[in-house]
């Protein structure tokens, strides 16, 4: 033992030990900064430190897992059934969240048309199998005052019309069906239409605004809305956009694709409007004279809301009027009738 | 029930109860895939009721086509009882195609689905869509007949397979003729 300390080795393990001692003391005059040594030894260090704490953790973990199985198969059922409790309270949370959301609509539809009967709200209980028009069924029929072709809206504006009515449900037709015909009238330059629905245009849930005059000003974004002509509608109520106008094939009258301001697919509940007024509106409808629904539609994208021009304004008292400046231009019966037509499908 | 006490006649009985039962459960199971999503899809019953028409009777063909047909017309918004009427012919001829000259097997369901599908769905196109002379008919057949038919035949492989083992365990064997009871 004595050999030892007297020994050549023990002098150079002292000397080593001197020097680390040194870097210690370095490092600590240095007051909380990395010394150079010891970055060099730490950046080479690091990646072996991560790659041997990687291994020990996971081997920790293994081991932990292995004593405490039961105790975490107990906890890991507790966690998921109460997981399972809040996802329900959550789903319920987010229906009556959505409920309420569209009972307000509701009632701003109410209060903005004093004269509508209006059904309680109606939920969309199932849609027609293979169906290009979207109909659907709804759990309110005749025994909550629905009758045959009420409207069917929403706050955001015309949905379709009712079309089979039982004690506890009814079918809805949507305006995308060529079926049903619709007095449509532009805000913006008062022209008038017939909005009907079209096969090519269904399916991209459009739907078009036929006998148009041929000198008519519509444009991209108009917003187009009931006419209330035959009484069958109320009047005022929106229909949807103007996405896309032309010229009809017989070159007679003109044509405008609609974007209904109710996308039919994704709504789960609907009005059902059981009455209302007939007679014409007091206040003649402008672009800032709307109802709740117009208020509430936005247009597919920023639209021109200019004022309707002089020509414009000459026409707003053509509501109740024949919709075409050129009656000689059009089919006069068909333009006049906002009607749903015969079983047998004829207008 | 104790099958092995049981006469011939009580296991028919109760084989037709079990295989009747699992057949309405498989009609209600397919109105409710019709009523599921938006998208084009199969008419589950077509093949459903070849399939259950391989072993049955025309009677009860054609009172299973008449339901099948009910809820077609529920589920895709047609006539009530339009559909019926098809299904019902769907349903006879083929107990008697099955009876007369084919044998029960997958092919003859899938070709016969594609065949009864097929009719289905051009009177379907020609009397809802056509006929009326809509602008744009094109498009529903396209679009919409044309997959489903694809659909519907492609559908017929499951259903064939579901039903298939039903008929198999609760159909009672035919009861042998004198002459093979005696070789025994």
């Amino acid at each position: 033992m004595g050999q030892f300390f007297k020994s050549v080795r023990f002098k150079i393990i002292l000397c080593i030990t001197a020097f680390f001692l040194g870097i210690a003391l370095f490092s600590v005059t240095k007051d909380g900064k990395a010394s150079s040594s010891s970055q060099v030894v730490n950046s080479i260090l690091n990646p072996i430190r991560k790659f041997s704490n990687g291994i020990s953790d996971k081997v920790s973990l293994v081991v932990d897992l292995f004593i405490n199985a039961e105790d975490y198969e107990k906890e890991n059922q507790e966690l998921r059934q109460k997981v399972a409790g809040l996802n329900a309270r959550l789903i319920e949370y987010e229906d009556m969240k959505s409920e309420i959301e569209d009972l307000r609509k509701f009632i701003g539809i109410k209060e903005e048309n004093e004269d509508f009967e209006l059904s309680p709200p109606c939920t969309i209980i199932s849609r027609m199998a293979n169906d290009p028009y979207g109909t659907f069924v709804i759990d309110k029929g005749s025994k909550d005052g629905i009758e045959l072709y009420d409207p069917v809206v929403t706050s955001e504006g015309l949905v379709g019309i009712i079309t089979e009515v039982a004690k506890s449900y009814s079918t809805v037709q949507t305006i995308l069906s060529p079926e049903l015909s619709i007095g449509g009238l532009c805000v913006e330059s008062r022209d008038t239409g017939i909005v009907e629905g079209s096969l090519s245009f269904a399916a991209d849930g459009k739907c078009k605004m036929i006998y148009i005059d041929k000198e008519n000003t519509i444009k991209e974004g108009d917003l187009i809305i009931t006419s209330g002509n035959s009484g069958q509608f109320p009047q005022g109520y929106v229909i949807g956009y103007v996405t896309e106008t032309g010229i009809e094939e017989s070159g007679l009258n003109s044509y405008a694709v609609i974007k209904p301001a109710v996308d039919s697919g994704k709504i789960n509940n609907v009005m059902v409007i059981t009455d209302f007024d007939r007679s014409e509106r007091e206040n003649p409808i402008t672009p800032g004279n709307l109802g709740t629904a117009a208020d509430q539609a936005a247009p597919p994208e920023a639209t021109d809301t200019t004022e309707p021009t002089t020509d414009s304004d000459n026409n707003s008292d053509n509501l109740q009027d024949d919709p075409t400046d050129n009656p000689d231009e059009t089919e006069p019966d068909q333009i006049d009738n906002e009607t749903y037509p015969t079983e047998s499908g004829e207008d | 029930m104790d099958l092995k006490n049981a006469t011939r006649l009580q296991k028919i009985r109760y084989y037709a109860a079990v295989r009747w039962t699992i057949y309405i459960l498989l009609v209600f199971a397919s109105a409710v895939l019709m009523n599921v999503g938006r998208s084009v899809k199969p008419i589950y019953f077509i093949p459903l009721c070849i399939c259950i028409c391989m072993i049955e009777g025309e009677y009860p063909a054609a009172v299973l086509g008449g339901v099948c047909g009910l809820l077609i017309d529920a589920t895709c918004g047609r006539i009530f009882g339009y559909s019926s009427v098809i299904i019902i012919a769907i349903c006879v001829t083929s107990v008697l195609l099955f009876k007369h000259l084919l044998f029960h097997n997958i092919l003859n369901i899938i070709w016969l689905t594609a065949v009864f599908s097929s009719v289905y769905q051009l009177l379907d196109y020609f009397f809802m869509y056509a006929m009326w002379d809509y602008e744009g008919t094109g498009y529903v057949f396209r679009h919409i007949s044309l997959p489903s038919i694809l659909y519907t035949v492609i559908a017929s492989v499951p259903i064939y397979l579901l039903v298939k083992p039903v008929q198999k365990r609760f159909y009672p064997k035919k009861s042998k003729i004198a002459e093979e009871a005696m070789k025994l």
